[in-house]
């Protein structure tokens, strides 16, 4: 076989792939940098360079800590959505008797093959304040209805239901399998040495045993949630009732596309990336401290 | 140990799903023993092992410890310490934290747990190691780590399911000796399962042999090795294995399937009349065979003897012992003997067993012991003649 | 027995009440008549079963038109990022070569990188190629992708490099190797992720919403959108029967391979 050819091969190998996400991730990521330091509407022929301007008129604009706030609430919603509670459903399969366990994964993971789409649809039907399931069972508790879409406070948390439904599988099915990583012999061993309750077994063995797992579900919660709940935002609300809803990936969509300021839009995204960046990198560093567990 | 710290199992049975794993089990542990329980795998000893921790309930019979049922109560509840076969040392902890687990869940004094510790680790030396963690110590390390985490729990059972399996060789000799000594000094009810037949006889005072969770046989290993209750146990212990050849009982001597008899002493026979079977198996241990060469006729008459004619194939010589390989008819028979020999392949040679030294068995079911009574002579009997025929 | 477990088995109760039952009612008001919808809506079954729903669905909105966009769209992603991964990972694993670590690492950062980043500059990029409103630019972005590499790369590491060599040895060409014995081994973590990658295509918004604004070439959740805008109001249960029948492919391909894709999960897991 010709020589150079087997020495250009991995790399013939690789290149497809390799290609395609340098050329429309890597380079887009320069480019965004780029023009978050111009001000253009995107169809201009003559874009005007304005450095830093973007990003100083951003951090003092209140629309931009507005969606801030919300991306916090967005935040916190998702962590107890997306990783507090997957996190106790999977313990809690684990717990339970092997025959329900089966059926368990596949319903509590059957919304995650949905899209997020068909969940805003279809939470815009039961959060709908006359007809609505929702507002109908709490009227049977003996609580009012909420204007779930049109309350400046509950919009915000009906965008986050309807992405948390549609996310909560997939991260199900991650702590899961961290869970399962787990030697059943060291939860027999724990047993054996007296260990009586749920929580004391996940306090001591469960969760320092996958923290690995539970840093990355902890990270993405956050990350993917907030992205993801653009959908029910554009779909649902525009990121109304008064900017109630809008979050930073939604402000980016709006200055980019709505707006036509391609430089605000790009500087707000790479703001928001960086945040994100952090948030990766701090996942990192502490999953590097925590040493491997397993052998 | 003050109270009485045996294990009953009653009419014992357990399933997984539509496995019957043991189908009745009447076992007793007595207090403060070492009892192995050996078998291949699948014959359900690391089951009862379980049953025994906890960390399975039976479908039906009972289990008691020091007298009180303990059918309903989970491991949790049940205050025995168990040696994984992996060991399952907590990875995240340090070997100290390992070791005082449980003592801190039943919340012991602070005090009260280092010194344990201190004395568990100075007996299994592990004083320097207390800080490191799980994944910095060798195989040896974690499994004395292991011993170490069950002593300190100061329980009254100590249940090791395969501890030296994952053992290089050499250590697991040493090891065997100090489970023993270990045993002297924290005299514990404790049972050991494996499938190693060396390490039941060196550390069992009594062996429970299983297989498919059915009890074979249970006593010392000297019972265990001398009688065998059945074939089963009788071909499982020993190394190289009992030789076992199937016969059929005449009126005067045992015929081997080809055709070739063998003669036998006339208490021996009447034994195998008496027990009515017609095709019975013959057994010999390798050791307990002797090889001469050529056709040797003249055989001691005391104690009473038998002698077969057979081909010689090949040796193996494994230093201590040499393993010969004879033919014997159709058959294959081993003989063990210390000095290795230089006879030619197809060369002729006899072999002799004393009559004490025969097991039968039946040769259907269950393969039970037949009982023999070998009369040993009294100095007025007449010598039982003893007749050679060759297998051939 | 003792039933310990109650409370575990309580917090599963309500999160499968949860996570299913909207599922259910979305799936019974498409076959409700619409004043059952209004009267009775929490009762799960239809009284009487009724086509209208998903009828006037598809007489008001051109879904097949919409779902054989998906289609398309769907199937050609999946086709490409099957084969980059494929290929990508087969030679991580298979060949030591200069830079591969460093490579890898590249490939698989790009997960990373979010879409708000890269969607203006793609945009531009489309939108100068004259594919806006065209399968290309919906396609083009996505031929790879790098959670493919990443878990195909896991999968072939099982295989051993001698498997490899006994068949270079018996004078095998490169890709036949590829073709004939690696491929075999991970054809089930192929499968799934083929259909977990068609799945999230299926479910794309963001990216389609940019590049696509011809009612010809909608994909099935912009339809979705198109429906809420148009009709507004009332209309229940044609709402529910496009959320159904957008639904219809995931769940189908979800039900086919279902144990395979958790299971899949549950082997190559995280790396912690």
């Amino acid at each position: 076989m010709n020589r150079m050819w087997r020495q250009v091969r991995p790399y013939a190998y690789i290149l497809p792939a390799l290609l395609p996400l340098l050329v429309f991730v890597y380079y887009p990521l320069v480019q965004s940098v780029q023009i978050s330091f111009l001000e253009w509407n995107m169809v201009s022929p003559n874009p005007k360079w304005v450095g830093l301007a973007n990003y100083r008129d951003l951090l003092a604009s209140d629309e931009f800590w507005l969606s801030v706030k919300n991306t916090g609430f967005y935040a916190v919603f998702f962590l107890v959505t997306l990783f507090a509670a997957p996190f106790l459903a999977a313990f809690g399969v684990t717990r339970v008797n092997s025959r329900w366990s089966a059926f368990y994964k596949s319903a509590l993971f059957a919304p995650t093959v949905l899209s997020l789409a068909v969940a805003s649809i279809l939470f815009l039907w039961l959060l709908n304040p006359v007809i609505g399931v929702v507002n109908h069972l709490l009227s049977l508790a003996g609580l009012p209805g909420v204007n779930w879409l049109s309350d400046p406070f509950w919009s915000k948390w009906a965008v986050s239901m309807a992405a948390s439904w549609k996310l909560f599988g997939y991260n199900f099915i991650v702590l899961l399998a961290g869970l399962l990583a787990i030697p059943q012999e060291l939860s027999e061993s724990a047993r054996v040495q007296g260990l009586r309750s749920s929580w004391g077994l996940m306090g001591r063995i469960v969760i320092p045993l996958m923290s690995g797992t539970l840093i990355y579900v902890f990270v993405t919660a956050i990350v993917v949630g907030i992205q993801s709940v653009f959908v029910p935002v554009e779909m649902l609300t525009g990121g109304g009732p008064n900017q109630a809803t809008t979050n930073l990936v939604f402000l980016v969509y709006q200055y980019g596309f709505q707006f036509f300021k391609s430089g605000l839009a790009s500087a707000t995204a790479i703001v928001t990336f960086l945040a994100f960046l952090l948030l990766i990198v701090v996942q990192a560093l502490v999953m590097d401290r925590r040493a491997y567990y397993e052998n | 140990m003050q109270e009485p710290c045996d294990i009953r199992f009653s009419a014992v049975r357990k399933t997984f799903g539509a496995q019957t794993v043991i189908p009745s089990l009447d076992l007793e542990v007595r207090s403060g023993e070492r009892l192995v329980l050996l078998g291949p795998s699948g014959c359900g000893k690391s089951t009862i092992m379980r049953l025994i921790a906890g960390l399975e309930q039976p479908v039906s019979g009972t289990i008691a410890m020091g007298g009180q049922i303990v059918n309903g109560l989970d491991a949790s509840e049940r205050n025995v310490s168990m040696v994984f076969q992996n060991y399952a040392l907590y990875p995240h902890m340090t070997v100290f934290d390992n070791m005082a687990f449980s003592l801190k869940l039943r919340k012991v004094a602070k005090a009260e747990i280092t010194r344990r510790i201190q004395e568990a680790a100075e007996k299994l030396e592990l004083g320097s190691l207390l800080q490191r963690k799980p994944r910095e110590l060798s195989g040896g390390q974690r499994q004395r780590v292991a011993l170490g985490r069950a002593i300190v729990q100061q329980s009254s059972y100590f249940l090791l399911d395969e501890p030296l399996s994952n053992l290089d060789a050499q250590l697991r000799t040493n090891a065997r000796n100090d489970l023993v000594e270990l045993h002297k000094s924290y005299p514990r009810t404790m049972v050991y399962v494996t499938h190693d037949q060396v390490e039941a006889m060196t550390i069992g005072q009594r062996i429970a042999v299983l297989r498919q969770g059915e009890l074979q046989q249970i006593g010392s290993p000297e019972d265990i090795y001398m009688r065998p209750a059945n074939r089963f146990v009788a071909a499982f212990m020993g190394n190289p294995p009992m030789n076992i050849v199937p016969v059929t009982v005449g009126d005067q001597q045992v015929m081997f399937a080809d055709g070739g008899e063998l003669a036998l002493p006339e208490s021996v026979l009447s034994s195998l009349k008496r027990c009515g079977e017609q095709h019975v198996l013959l057994g010999i241990r390798p050791e307990a065979l002797e090889l001469w060469e050529g056709d040797r006729t003249v055989v001691k008459p005391f104690p009473p003897s038998i002698a077969i004619r057979g081909e010689f194939i090949r040796s193996e010589y494994l230093g201590a012992v040499v393993i010969h390989h004879i033919a014997v008819g159709q058959h294959r028979l081993l003989v063990s003997s210390a000095a290795p020999v230089q006879f030619k392949p197809h060369s002729n040679v006899t072999l002799t067993a004393s009559c004490e030294h025969l097991h039968f068995f039946e040769a259907a079911g269950a393969e039970q012991r037949i009982p023999l009574t070998v009369q040993h002579l009294k100095p007025k009997n007449q010598p039982e003649q003893v007749l050679v025929m060759s297998g051939r | 027995m003792k039933i310990k477990v109650s409370g575990w088995n309580l917090l599963l109760f309500i999160c499968l009440l949860l996570s299913f039952f909207p599922l259910v009612w979305m799936i019974s008001t498409t076959f409700k008549q619409a004043d059952q919808i209004f009267s009775e809506f929490l009762n799960p079954l239809p009284r009487p079963f009724t086509w209208e729903n998903i009828s006037y669905v598809l007489n008001a909105v051109p879904m097949v038109r919409y779902f054989i966009n998906s289609l398309i769209v769907a199937v050609l992603v999946t086709a490409f990022q099957l084969v980059t991964s494929i290929l990508a990972a087969y030679s991580f694993t298979r060949f030591d070569f200069k830079g591969r670590q460093f490579l890898f690492y590249v490939v698989v950062a790009s997960m990373l990188i979010p879409i708000q980043v890269t969607m203006l500059p793609n945009y531009l990029l489309i939108s100068k190629l004259d594919w806006l409103n065209t399968y290309a630019g919906l396609v083009a972005p996505q031929l790879a992708n790098g959670m493919g590499v990443f878990l195909l790369r896991q999968t072939f590491r099982t295989i051993p490099q001698s498997l490899y060599e006994s068949a270079q040895v018996g004078g095998a060409a490169e890709w036949q190797i590829l073709w004939r014995i690696a491929f075999p081994v991970v054809r089930p973590t192929v499968l799934a992720l083929g259909v977990m990658f068609f799945i999230n295509v299926w479910n794309e918004y963001f990216w389609p919403l940019l590049v696509i604004n011809d009612k010809d070439m909608l994909t099935i959740p912009l339809a979705l959108q198109l429906f809420i805008n148009s009709e507004g109001g009332n209309s229940w249960g044609p709402m529910m029967a496009v959320g159904t029948l957008a639904s219809l492919p995931p769940l189908i391909a979800f039900f086919i391979v279902n144990r395979q894709i958790v299971s899949s999960f549950i082997s190559t897991g995280v790396k912690g």
